[in-house]
């Protein structure tokens, strides 16, 4: 099965957020509803100390526990590129998806009573064009294409110090990090 | 904490699932107990399990939807446990109809139906907790104290408001019932203390198992004591005490079934604090 990915370049990445907003915008999210969200990790000891950041939606994961798990079926994998989508309008609120996604990509909405996520900008994708949070990077550190062809990049990794092992969902994004935040 | 509906859901499930195994026991047990008293606690059974399924509908953000919740029964653990409970809260109403209308040909065998249904429930709830991507409910502490949670009810509710006589032998059972049941929510609180003390490989895990940890032994100590006296040393010390004197139950010892009940909340809260309060990513 093709599998259609992100690449986030951590190296590039400033911590504007702007993706966020971004994404925020065109989902119209309610207010802590982050469908795509920015963290800044530490790591080190004095004097060798760093920090990164990560900007994470959701994975699309190929093994997704979401879909497993949901017992509305609100969610789906979509068979012709990966994508994970899920449909708020089957969604019926139990959260259960928020507590086994082991990245927090599922979002909450108390006021609207149902569970958004990143889909991916699948109408822009479908359209030839590329994720609203790609084409808002002003760092050019987020870009979208075949797994396939992303895993294969020499820095592209899923396996961070700060992250869930990949193991539990084989997720589909891949990050460029520096070294010290290799691991996990 | 918005997880004041599942506490109430799998808190009424676990006591109504006891009380359906003890009223059971007392259908096939030769007794002389207050008739009246067992009566109660047989037409008890179905308001407490159709309290509790209500009260998980306020879990929903949309509860007029629940019904969707039943749409993935292959592979969603929360379908299984959505079924199971219906089910059980079904059962529930037959078994308190035959306790109220005083039938009691078919009552042992619908009885011990409904006690299956409500244990296989009981299980179900827990397994919807044990994910492999959350690693402090993903171990044996939870199904053994929502299991610990059944059997500790099944013993106190009827030697706590049943004046069973002491030289009974279903007082016998229940006392033993209700150590058995409070040993085992001790070891649930021991095991969770113990998963949370040894997290699994990986620095993200390790980092917010040493944060739940953290809060478990500061902020969360006091309500963990509370928890674990009530619901477990209480109890205990309530039934060794009865088993040894030989005594009826005084008026004190009524109270000592509300309170293991108000702990089995205090812990129930517990583990949902330990569960949710730290989210990934």
């Amino acid at each position: 099965m093709k599998q259609i990915a992100f690449y986030v370049d951590a190296t590039k990445c400033i911590n504007c957020k702007t993706c966020e907003i971004a994404c925020k915008d065109v989902n119209n999210a309610a207010l802590g509803v982050r469908i795509r969200k920015v963290r800044t990790f530490e790591g080190g000891e004095f004097p060798n100390v760093f920090v990164y950041n990560i900007s994470m939606s959701c994975n699309h994961c190929e093994d997704p526990v979401c879909v497993k798990n949901c017992p509305a079926r609100a969610y789906t994998k979509r068979p012709e590129d990966g994508v994970v989508l899920q449909n708020p309008d089957a969604c019926i609120g139990c959260r259960n998806c928020t507590w086994v996604c082991p990245y927090g990509a599922p979002q909450y909405d108390p006021g609207a009573g149902r569970v958004r996520k990143c889909n991916m900008c699948v109408g822009l994708i479908a359209k030839g064009e590329d994720p609203v949070c790609v084409t808002a990077c002003p760092m050019r550190a987020i870009e979208v294409g075949s797994l396939e062809e992303i895993a294969r990049r020499v820095d592209a990794t899923i396996s961070l110090r700060d992250l869930p092992l990949p193991g539990l969902t084989m997720p589909s994004c891949r990050y460029k990090a520096r070294r010290e935040a290799s691991g996990g | 904490m918005s997880e004041w509906p599942l506490i109430a859901f799998t808190t009424t499930l676990q006591l109504s699932c006891g009380l359906a195994l003890a009223t059971t026991l007392y259908d096939r047990v030769p007794r002389k107990s207050n008739e009246f008293a067992v009566r109660a606690l047989g037409i008890s059974i179905f308001p407490i399990a159709a309290m509790g399924v209500l009260a998980s509908l306020f879990h929903m953000g949309r509860p007029l939807s629940a019904w969707r919740a039943l749409l993935n029964l292959p592979t969603s653990r929360l379908s299984i446990e959505v079924l199971l409970s219906g089910l059980f809260a079904i059962a529930a109403l037959a078994y308190s109809w035959l306790w109220k209308i005083r039938r009691k040909k078919g009552r042992f065998g619908l009885g011990g139906a409904v006690s299956l249904i409500g244990l296989a429930a009981v299980v179900s709830s827990a397994t919807v907790y044990m994910a492999p991507t959350e690693p402090a409910w993903n171990s044996p502490w939870v199904p053994i104290s929502f299991l610990g949670a059944a059997l500790l009810f099944c013993g106190l509710a009827p030697v706590s408001m049943t004046d069973l006589r002491p030289d009974e032998d279903l007082r016998r059972i229940f006392l033993v019932t209700t150590a058995s049941g409070a040993a085992v929510i001790l070891v649930s609180a021991g095991l969770m203390v113990v998963r949370l003390s040894a997290p699994p490989a990986g620095e993200f895990a390790s980092v917010r198992f040493h944060e739940i940890l953290r809060w478990l032994l500061s902020r969360g100590s006091v309500p963990l004591g509370i928890f674990v006296m009530l619901a477990g040393v209480l109890p205990m010390a309530f039934a060794f005490k009865l088993w040894t004197s030989g005594k009826p139950v005084g008026r004190m010892g009524r109270l000592v079934f509300p309170a293991a009940l108000a702990g089995a909340v205090i812990g129930r809260w517990l583990m949902y604090a330990v569960g949710t309060k730290f989210f990934p990513f």
